[in-house]
Formats: C-alpha cells, sequence, structure tokens
C-alpha cells in the first residue's frame, strides 16, 4: 500500500513557481485540506496528477486542448514539470516534465511505470465529472461512468470498432450500388426481366449459331466463337468501320451523369442555408440539448426571473417557459442539421457512383478510331472534362464543416449547381449530337444488310461477354465483402457482449460499497436507498440508473431523484471505484466535490470519510469558506494548505491553513482587532447555529436575515442549564461568556461597527469561547464532534466517547 | 502508457486471444489484431486491412 508523501508542481497549467505540496508530517503521510478561492490554481493540481498518472488530462481533451495546453504561458522548456514522491521505496520519487519539442513524450524520471501499476483506477475526481454524471444522457452517462471507473480506453476501443463498421458498410453498400448499376446494363443488353448468365449464354450462342461457330453455351466456348468472329469484322475494312460506329454508340451511351444531382445540390444548399440561418452562434450550441432536457424537468416549480443559469441569457417570464423556449429552438435546430447530414449523404452516394466521363468514353472505345465530326467530339471531350471536374470540385466541397456554415459554403454550392446544370445541358446536346452522327454514319456506310447484321452481332457477342466478365467480378466482389462485413460484424458485437459484461462485473463488484456511501449521503433522505447501476442491452454504450424509493425499484432514477442525491449516486461509485480496484494506492483527490450538496448534506461527507476512509490519504480541495471551517473543524488531524491569492507570473500564494481560532490569535497579534472582531463573529454564530440544532434549543424564527448571534448563545445557554442544570462546566462556561462585559462590547460592535471595541475585549471573548469549545466538542482527535441530543436526557458525539449528562449532585463529561 | 491502458490493453489483448482461439484463426480478426497496438486500433489501417482482405482473389483463404 503506497501513500503520497509530496507532490511538486511548477510550469505547469496556472503555476509557474515550483510549489510543493507536503503531505509527511513527523513519521505519516497525512491527509489535506486544501482551501483556495475560484483561480487559485487548485485544480492545477487534480490536472498534473492525472497527466502524471494516466499521461492524459481527459477533461482538457474533451475541449480540445490537447498536451500544448499543458504548460503554464511563460515556462521555459525544462520548467513544466510534476514531481511525486510516494511512500513506497520500490516507486520513490517519479517526476514528468514536459519536452516543447514533443509534447505528447514528456521526459520520465524515476518509476513511472511501476508508480502507474500502482494507480489501475482514477483516484481523483471533479465536480465537472459529477455534473455530467447528473445531466448525461444514457450514452454519455456511459462515458462518464467510464471516467468514474478507469474503462475510458477499452470504451474508446469499441468506439473505433464501430467507427471502422461503419465505414466499411458505406463502402460494400456502394459496391452493391455498383453491383446494381451492372445489373441494369446487363437486363438491357440481353433483354432479360432477371440477371441470368445461363440465359445470357443461350442468346450469344444462338448468335454464334448463324456464322457455324461453336454453339455451346459455355463461358469459355463463346469466348473462342466471339475470337473469331471480331477476326471476321476486323478483316473486312467497311465492317470494321461499321463497328466503330457502333462502339462509339456504346461508347457514348455509357458516359452518363446521374439526374438527380443538380436537384440534390439544390437541396443540400437548401438545407445548409436553414441551417447557418437557424444556428444562433454555432452548432455546437446543440450540446446544450440534454443539459435543456434535464431543466425542462427540473425548473417545473421554479419560477424566478433575469439571467438563465443554464444558457445565460437575460428571459422575460417564466424561466421554465424560457428554458423549454430554448430547447424547442435547439430542437428545431438539430432536425435541421440531420436534414443537411442525409442530404449531404445522398449527395456523396451519388458522387461516389459517378465513374469519368472521360475514362469510360476511352476504356470503352479502346482502340477504335471512327472517323466522327471532330468538332463535335471536341466539344463532347471538353464538356464530359468539364463535368468530371465539377464532381471533383464537388467531392472536395462535401467535406465541410457542419458545425461552420458560412455563406462562401452556400455560395459555391449554388455555383457548382449552376455550373453543372449547364455543363448537363452541354454535355447531353454533344452526346445526342454523337449518338445521332454514329448513327447516321452506320446507316450510310454500308447498307449491306449481311454486314451490317455481322458488326450488330458481333457487338452483341462482344460487348455480352464483357458485361458476363464484369457481372461476375462485382458478384464476386461483393459477396467476398458482405462475408468479411458479417464476419467483422459479429467479431466487434463479440467486443461490445465481452465489454459489457466486463462492465456490469465491474458494477456487481462494487454494487455493495455504492449501497453503503449513498446510504451514509443520503441518511436524511426518506425511503431512499438500494442505488444500482444497470446496463442497457438494447445499446452499445448505455447504463441506466435504478433506486429503491418508498419500496419500489424506480428506473430510470431520474424520475426522482435531485440532483445533489444524483451528484451522491456519482461520488458513491467513484469512491467505490477507487478504493475497491485501487488496491495498491491509498491516495483519493476529491476536487469541489460537495458544490450541490446544502449545509444539511455536507457534514454527510465528513461522516463518510471518517467512518469509511480513515485509512485512506485524501486530499479534500474547496473554495467554499464555510466547508473549509467544517472540514478544519471535523477533520482536526488533517494538513491545512490555503491558496490565499493568485498572481499569473508566479501561482498560487501558499500558506498553512490556520484554524479560524488561530486566525483570531494572529489577528490580535498584529494589533488588527476590527478583522480579529469579524473573523470570530462568523466563526461563532456559524458553530453557534450547528450546536443550536443538535441540542434541538427552541429558537424563535424570523425570516430578516439579521444578527442571530446573541439569540443563539442565549438559547444555548438556557438549554444547557435547563438540560445539564447550571453547574454544569458547559452551562457554566457559556454563562461566563453570556455575562461578561467584553462579550456584551464585542456583541455591540459586530452589530455596530461604529461601536469602539478594544483589542483586549476581543482577547477574552476568545479565551471564554475557547473554553465553552472545549466542553463543547468531542476531544477525540478523529472525532471532534459537537454532541447530538439522544432525546433522553444527553448529549452524545458521533463516535460515542463523550457524553454530556446530568449528574446528581454534580455534572461531569464521562469519557468511554 | 498509463495504468488505465494497462488495465484496458490487458482487456483487449485478452479477448484477443480468446477470439482467435475460438474463431479458428480468423483472418478478421487477426486483422484487428495487427491494426492494435498497446490497446488503441489504428482505424485506417483496420479498414484498410479490411479491404485487402474484400478481394475476391483472396477467397481461397478462409475470412
Amino acid at each position: 500500500m503506497t501513500l503520497i508523501k509530496r507532490i511538486t508542481v511548477s510550469g505547469f497549467r496556472g503555476i509557474l513557481s515550483s510549489l510543493p505540496i507536503d503531505f509527511f508530517k513527523g513519521s505519516k503521510c497525512q491527509s489535506a485540506v486544501l482551501y483556495g478561492g475560484n483561480g487559485t490554481g487548485k485544480s492545477s493540481i487534480t490536472d498534473s496528477w492525472e497527466w502524471l498518472t494516466t499521461g492524459k488530462i481527459q477533461h482538457l481533451a474533451r475541449e480540445g486542448a490537447e498536451e500544448g495546453a499543458y504548460p503554464h504561458r511563460e515556462a521555459k522548456q525544462g520548467e513544466t514539470c510534476v514531481e511525486i514522491e510516494f511512500s513506497d521505496p520500490a516507486v520513490g520519487v517519479v517526476k514528468l516534465q514536459f519536452d516543447h519539442n514533443r509534447v505528447t513524450r514528456p521526459i520520465v524520471a524515476g518509476n513511472l511505470d511501476e508508480a502507474r501499476s500502482l494507480i489501475t483506477h482514477p483516484c481523483h475526481i471533479r465536480f465537472g465529472d459529477l455534473t455530467r454524471f447528473v445531466f448525461f444522457r444514457k450514452s454519455e452517462r456511459y462515458d462518464a461512468l467510464a471516467s468514474l471507473m478507469g474503462f475510458v480506453s477499452q470504451m474508446e476501443y469499441q468506439k473505433a470498432l464501430r467507427r471502422v463498421q461503419t465505414n466499411f458498410d458505406r463502402e460494400v453498400a456502394q459496391l452493391a450500388h455498383l453491383k446494381g448499376d451492372v445489373d441494369a446494363r446487363f437486363k438491357a443488353h440481353f433483354a432479360l426481366t432477371d440477371v441470368e448468365t445461363k440465359s445470357a449464354l443461350k442468346k450469344l450462342s444462338d448468335t454464334c449459331k448463324k456464322y457455324d461457330l461453336p454453339t455451346e453455351p459455355t463461358l469459355e466456348s463463346t469466348k473462342k466463337s466471339n475470337e473469331s468472329l471480331q477476326e471476321l469484322v476486323a478483316k473486312d475494312p467497311r465492317a470494321k468501320q461499321l463497328a466503330d460506329y457502333q462502339l462509339l454508340e456504346t461508347a457514348l451511351r455509357s458516359c452518363t451523369v446521374s439526374s438527380e444531382l443538380v436537384e440534390q445540390l439544390a437541396q443540400l444548399r437548401d438545407a445548409a442555408g436553414q441551417v447557418k440561418a437557424a444556428q444562433k452562434e454555432n452548432l455546437e450550441t446543440q450540446l446544450m440539448i440534454p443539459l435543456l432536457q434535464a431543466a425542462d424537468t427540473l425548473l417545473v416549480k421554479v419560477k424566478p426571473t433575469g439571467q438563465c443559469p443554464l444558457c445565460g441569457t437575460t428571459f422575460n417570464g417564466d424561466l421554465h417557459e424560457h428554458v423549454r423556449n430554448e430547447l424547442a429552438k435547439l430542437r428545431h435546430l438539430q432536425e435541421l442539421t440531420n436534414t443537411l447530414r442525409q442530404r449531404r449523404e445522398a449527395v456523396a452516394r451519388t458522387l461516389a457512383a459517378h465513374k469519368e466521363i472521360i475514362q469510360t468514353f476511352d476504356t470503352t472505345l479502346d482502340a477504335a478510331k471512327p472517323d466522327i465530326n471532330s468538332e463535335a467530339l471536341v466539344r463532347f471531350r471538353t464538356a464530359a472534362q468539364s463535368t468530371d471536374d465539377c464532381v471533383s470540385r464537388l467531392r472536395n466541397l462535401l467535406t465541410f464543416d457542419s458545425t461552420v456554415i458560412d455563406d462562401e459554403l452556400i455560395g459555391d454550392l449554388k455555383t457548382e449547381r449552376v455550373l453543372l446544370t449547364e455543363l448537363e445541358s452541354d454535355f447531353a446536346k454533344w452526346k445526342t449530337a454523337l449518338i445521332r452522327e454514329a448513327n447516321s454514319r452506320k446507316a450510310t456506310a454500308d447498307r449491306d444488310p449481311t454486314r451490317q447484321k455481322l458488326v450488330t452481332d458481333s457487338h452483341f457477342l462482344n460487348f455480352g461477354l464483357n458485361l458476363i466478365d464484369e457481372l461476375e467480378s462485382k458478384t464476386m466482389r461483393l459477396k467476398r465483402a458482405r462475408e468479411i462485413l458479417d464476419e467483422y460484424n459479429a467479431t466487434v458485437d463479440d467486443y461490445v457482449t465481452t465489454c459489457l459484461a466486463d462492465v456490469q462485473k465491474r458494477f456487481d463488484e462494487i454494487s455493495e460499497k455504492v449501497t453503503t456511501y449513498f446510504e451514509v449521503l443520503e441518511k436524511h433522505t426518506p425511503g431512499l436507498s438500494g442505488p444500482k447501476l444497470k446496463l442497457s442491452t438494447d445499446q452499445d454504450r448505455s447504463v441506466v440508473l435504478e433506486v429503491i424509493f418508498h419500496g419500489d425499484a424506480v428506473s430510470p432514477a431520474y424520475k426522482y431523484l435531485s440532483e445533489s442525491q444524483l451528484n451522491s449516486f456519482g461520488l458513491a461509485v467513484f469512491l467505490a471505484s477507487a478504493t475497491h480496484f485501487n488496491k495498491e494506492c491509498q491516495f483519493l483527490i476529491l476536487d469541489d466535490v460537495v458544490n450541490s450538496f446544502d449545509a444539511y448534506k455536507r457534514p454527510l461527507v465528513i461522516d463518510l470519510i471518517k467512518n469509511h476512509f480513515k485509512d485512506r490519504q485524501v486530499l479534500l480541495m474547496t473554495h467554499d469558506r464555510f466547508w473549509r471551517e467544517l472540514l478544519h473543524r471535523n477533520l482536526p488531524t488533517w494538513q491545512k494548505i490555503d491558496f490565499r491569492s493568485y498572481t499569473y507570473g508566479i501561482g498560487p500564494s501558499v500558506f498553512p491553513g490556520l484554524h479560524t481560532l488561530e486566525k483570531v490569535g494572529d489577528a490580535l497579534k498584529r494589533d488588527e482587532p476590527d478583522e480579529a472582531c469579524r473573523t470570530l463573529f462568523q466563526y461563532v454564530e456559524d458553530v453557534l447555529q450547528e450546536v443550536n440544532e443538535k441540542f434541538e434549543c427552541e429558537v424563535k424564527f424570523n425570516r430578516r436575515n439579521e444578527y442571530t448571534l446573541e439569540t443563539l448563545l442565549d438559547r444555548l445557554r438556557i438549554r444547557a442549564a435547563d438540560k445539564l442544570k447550571p453547574d454544569h462546566p458547559l452551562t457554566l462556561a457559556l454563562t461566563e461568556l453570556y455575562s461578561s462585559n467584553a462579550y456584551r462590547n464585542w456583541a455591540t460592535h459586530c452589530k455596530n461597527p461604529q461601536s469602539p471595541i478594544h483589542k483586549d475585549e476581543v482577547t477574552e471573548v476568545l479565551t471564554k469561547w475557547r473554553a465553552v469549545e472545549s466542553q463543547l466538542f468531542c476531544q477525540d482527535k478523529t472525532c471532534y464532534d459537537i454532541p447530538r441530543y439522544d432525546r433522553k436526557s444527553s448529549f452524545v458525539c458521533s463516535c460515542g466517547k463523550t457524553r454530556l449528562v446530568k449528574l446528581v449532585p454534580s455534572p461531569v463529561i464521562v469519557a468511554k | 502508457m498509463s495504468a488505465n491502458e494497462t488495465t484496458a490493453t490487458k482487456f483487449i489483448s485478452e479477448w484477443l486471444n480468446n477470439t482467435k482461439r475460438t474463431d479458428n484463426n480468423s483472418a478478421v480478426v487477426q486483422a484487428i489484431s495487427e491494426a492494435t497496438e498497446k490497446g488503441i486500433l489504428e482505424e485506417a489501417k483496420l479498414l484498410e486491412k479490411l479491404r485487402e482482405l474484400a478481394q475476391p482473389e483472396r477467397e481461397g483463404q478462409k475470412a
């Protein structure tokens, strides 16, 4: 089992100067609370950990920020590094140094492989990971879970297999299209309703019979007969001339441009224009759809006005209405984008099927050189070449980025469509003219019907055999490709099944822990228990959450769970995975994970850490001052680190995180009574609120957000006197504080800062308050809890070692 | 290579080996295997291999 002794970061993300964070104190590696406001560089620590332990920072990669974004902008070569000292001597110190010349290959010092082999699963989590878990759709939640549970690479492999499958499937579909084209020509040539080689050979055999050639209806025999017939034509110059015209006509008829292309281009241009008109900023706004869908469900009862917390725009009227409108707009945009995609695919299919005209013409004509109007042929070739060029440009044009539709694209589509219309017309005109001329030349070249019949039959035979060859080739190719595709599909399906089984196995392995942790976090939610992760079998990658809600299994759990309850679910999954799968590393980083938890739920996170992670080493980061106070108070043995301010050219200013009462003492030493006064006031009021709740004090409710310290202290004093008697040390300490002049002056100063306060008076209040705390808090360092009223006659802390009881004749503190 | 990739690599490698055994050296599985390096699939390489396999002259070989 390894722990972390020190993390040192420099020149990385927001941290420029070398920043060491020590977890080692005496002979022990400790947990730590790292407090810092927004933008002070806390998350750079998490990023640095992720970089060293996995080689990549996933949340940056999702935003398109790759390794080049890791160094601080002012860091020079050799200055960007992360160094981690492990307690395990076999690993020791491991350092990763960013190399500006090879950004994906950092320079490694120490036993990095050994370090990474200890951390087989992610042991860090950010608030953003939980947010993704809450708001994403089923398949996206699967991705978020992959991140929480450490099977990202496995899932990426699956996605890659599927992408290849899609591409290969498209290529096979194209082969089928080409085979369909041959089928059509085959049927037309042989005047058959079905593609039957046997019937075609029979027809060819019948033709051979007319010239006393071998008539066995086999391919081999017919090919020999064909050679003989071709020789017969070649020996007769007039027949040869006729055959050349015949070949020209066939070559011309083989040259086609899809009649659908112009209309498809017009539709594509319309779709692109509509998307451009509908898009507010860019198409990526569609990423908001899942968020808005969640909000649509959640905001039914919320009716604030002003600025939308989702998209940031100002709205008038009901927020829910606003969200629905935004959702409707984005859905419309999504529909338009889908239409654009479909039309683009339609054009792409047509373009893929386009056979280059010039090449087709030349290949078909082969060596034949029919005597023909050279100008018409030149015009035909020019139109054909221009059409081929236009198709080529359209192929390039189709690679446009569908998230950025601009006027240039729409303009280009229009220009090419207009040009193609003209070219099509020109091409058709010269093609028809040449066919007409070929027919005319054929008719006048030789009027001998026997010779004309010979040429027609030789053409029928020769082209018929070519078509049979082509058909066989295309059929074979398609058959083979489909076999490979079928096998590939089966293989990918097998991977997906194996992968899902593996993921389900992981879920099952951690389910007990997930339940335990979730139920600790949701202790105060009646009727909620039994969280489960279930894989959907209808999709590759999808997961649904299930919970027991008042005795019934509810799936998906989103029907009833709030955002914070879903966050509890996500946190429970992460903690269960990190602890179950990381057998060799006890370190955990929790980066601002309680943001959606209210003041009632946060202490439950502390309960969870204290009771289930006492053997783990935790780095807990927060920007929340109140949460920090709670952590400091409840986790007294942890290291406390404060990032007080941030300077661009340096990084965060790091100070030991003082307990608030130590800060008050520090301010008094610096002769800053006002600061001491203010800090002490906030702290005492916070603690009194918590104590009053646990002691179940009767406090008059007021809706005004006004000064409550005096009321809270007074009611607590009365409660203690009532339940513990007036001479109980706690009652005495409270009375001592409450009745002192120093407290009176301090309380008045807190209400009205204009009233004078002397440093000695604050010192006296501080001393008397410390006396109260020494009676209030459990003095066990691992507990340090405030005792709670047990509804009988005593107050008991969570570890049970401190029990405040009414004793007769004298009350005492009994330690177990 | 990261630790996470090590886990994934192991999973992918085991799956490939099992599939190879089950499918009696299938050329498709072999192609996937050859396009896989350290748990990462080179998609272009695999597509090219599938195209090669789809050529009819290779039909004599087992798919």
